[in-house]
């Protein structure tokens, strides 16, 4: 990319988690391009903002004027691509894409009906039965008794049952339903899982009200995410295990090149026809099956590991949705790279007094 | 879980699954099929002999003529059963037999009326572990619904979604034709097997351009037709 110098790209959801990480995988790409960045969120005092060249507060994208300040703000900045970070902003992005496209403006996200699939975790898992991926025993529950009938088929209180609303992101809405009680052993050495709920508490906050909630098996094992880019010249997919979470943010993750997920990330990815960046989540059971839980159809969390593992997907993503060819003929992936989190910041007053 | 990839494999090749002999209610012998499918350039057999816990014939009989075809025969030859759902969500199965067996057919015969039941009893067998180093089969799908005439698909693609979910194959069944085709259109491939349910060498002749057609993809216009055995 020799003939290219510098793209200007507006990254939202500069609170979000992964903010660092996108920014780094794209300040360090193999082309040393330069990236001006303006990052927007919803809220104005957010860390991405003092690691960007611009920041803009924009309202949040349930909001009818939404596109339009994202709009006013791409064409001020002389924006080429957006990159969209959460999923609440995606759906809205994925519906303007031709907006901006007649703007001359690329929008990092995939079409609209493949991201109302993969945002909605009762037809992903749909998705997954169709083509064979593994997927965890799941029901749909809209009433007090088909979540009780569910969970019984579950295994229900012999084996614990996860419920999670069918559209939500990060961990929002999910928990683990289990009649485990806690002793003093557990009460000592193990720090308390928000994610657990007892059934009656859950019924609790169900009865009188409606809902519309995913019942699966609970799988105790080893979760992955798998990272994925996909486009036209082909898939790359990384798979990490997440080895170290919390609140949903991976924390330890470490690559491992396992086929089997590779094949199952391929082949959602184009049952799903997803575009660009994009992830999959997957746990073991108790027999050790990878199945599905998650898909993410946008740049994940913790993605620029993708970076050291062969190949920046992040950057990639960026480039394809600006229409250039990737070659990936030449892509040699590292296997058991290990990626570590640590507790970092920024101090401010007024201008940034220094960052660690 | 290899066994089921290798299983997965199997399906691409040229194979013929459920058979019963005449050791049951079928009138070939176990050489006979052999012998057929070897003539007729199949890789794998797949026997699915109707057993019960008080089993009325002899299952060491059985498995030293399987032995002798083995000998005589070079072709991969899959010991399974076919054993009924029990109410409660047990299957009518000789403990003793397992360490012989590869392949677990799941059936649904002589269930009560009782949906509630049946759904139920349905859920237990496929989630069961003790089952779990079995390639299973669930056999004619729907063979209850059918029986009694319950139109309630909805109830049938859960139990199957539930059923893959627990690694279990599901038998496009020629016979009985089962699951009814919008149910089985929704199963991938590469779980679905196609299943003669033969009794005799006669059915296989019956079914050759079926049984030898490599690609599973045909399963379902094939089977849509009015073919019968």
């Amino acid at each position: 990319m020799g003939f290219l110098k510098q793209i200007n790209i507006l990254i939202t959801g500069a609170g979000a988690p992964g903010i660092a990480g996108t920014i780094y995988a794209l300040k360090n790409n193999p082309d040393n391009v330069n990236f001006r960045v303006i990052s927007t969120d919803i809220n104005d005092d957010v860390v991405g903002k003092f690691l960007s060249d611009g920041f803009y507060k924009i309202p949040p994208p349930e909001s009818n004027d939404y596109i339009q300040v994202l709009e006013d703000i791409a064409l001020k900045e002389n924006i080429k691509v957006i990159l969209p970070q959460t999923t609440r902003e995606i759906i809205k992005l994925s519906e303007s894409k031709d907006r901006f496209s007649n703007q001359g403006i690329a929008v990092v996200v995939s079409s609209f009906e493949s991201i109302r699939v993969a945002n909605d975790k009762y037809l992903l898992l749909e998705k997954a039965r169709e083509i064979g991926v593994p997927y965890p025993a799941y029901f749909l529950a809209n009433s007090i008794p088909s979540l009780l009938d569910a969970i019984k088929i579950l295994g229900y209180p012999q084996k614990k049952v996860v419920v999670k609303p069918r559209i939500s992101s990060g961990m929002r809405g999910l928990r683990v339903i289990t009649n485990e009680s806690w002793n003093l052993k557990k009460f000592l050495s193990e720090k308390p899982e928000g994610i657990e709920i007892n059934l009656d508490q859950l019924l609790d906050i169900l009865k009188n009200n409606e809902f519309e909630l995913l019942v699966t098996e609970y799988l105790p094992g080893i979760e992955y995410t798998i990272d994925v880019f996909r486009g036209k010249s082909g898939v790359i997919a990384i798979p990490r295990i997440r080895e170290k979470i919390r609140s949903g943010i991976t924390f330890d993750a470490k690559v491992v090149l396992n086929s089997d997920l590779i094949n199952y990330a391929m082949e959602l990815a184009k049952a799903l026809d997803l575009k660009y960046c994009f992830g999959f989540q997957f746990k073991s059971s108790e027999e050790g099956i990878s199945k599905l839980i998650e898909a993410n159809p946008r740049v994940q969390g913790t993605m620029v590991v993708s970076l050291f593992a062969g190949f920046n997907i992040i950057y990639y993503s960026i480039l394809e949705a600006l229409g250039y060819e990737i070659d990936l003929s030449r892509v040699k992936l590292k296997d058991n790279i290990k990626f570590k989190r640590y507790w970092g910041g920024i101090a401010i007053d007024n201008e940034i007094l220094g960052k660690i | 879980m290899k066994f089921l990839e290798k299983f997965e494999n199997l399906l691409q090749t040229e194979y013929i699954f459920h058979l019963h002999t005449n050791y049951t209610d079928g009138s070939s012998s176990i050489e006979e099929y052999c012998k057929w499918a070897l003539e007729n350039e199949f890789e794998t057999i797949i026997f699915l002999e109707h057993v019960r816990r008080d089993l009325s014939y002899s299952f060491e009989n059985f498995l030293n003529d399987i032995e002798t075809a083995r000998e005589k025969y070079p072709i991969n030859i899959l010991i399974g059963v076919e054993a009924k759902i029990l109410l409660e969500g047990e299957l009518d199965i000789p403990k003793e037999i397992l360490p012989y067996i590869q392949v677990i057919g799941i059936a649904e015969h002589f269930f009560p009326k009782d949906l509630d039941l049946y759904r139920s009893s349905c859920f237990k067998v496929f989630s069961d572990r003790q089952w779990g180093n079995y390639i299973r089969v669930w056999v004619h799908p729907g063979n209850f619904l059918k029986k009694y005439n319950i139109n309630n698909t909805e109830i049938l693609d859960e139990l199957i979604s539930y059923a893959l979910s627990c690694g279990i194959f599901i038998e496009s069944n020629l016979k009985h034709k089962l699951p009814p085709i919008n149910v089985c259109k929704k199963i991938p491939l590469n779980k679905l097997v196609k299943g003669i349910d033969a009794h005799s060498v006669n059915d296989l002749i019956q079914q050759y351009e079926y049984i030898k057609t490599p690609s599973l993809s045909i399963i379902i216009p094939t089977y849509n037709e009015e073919k019968n055995i």
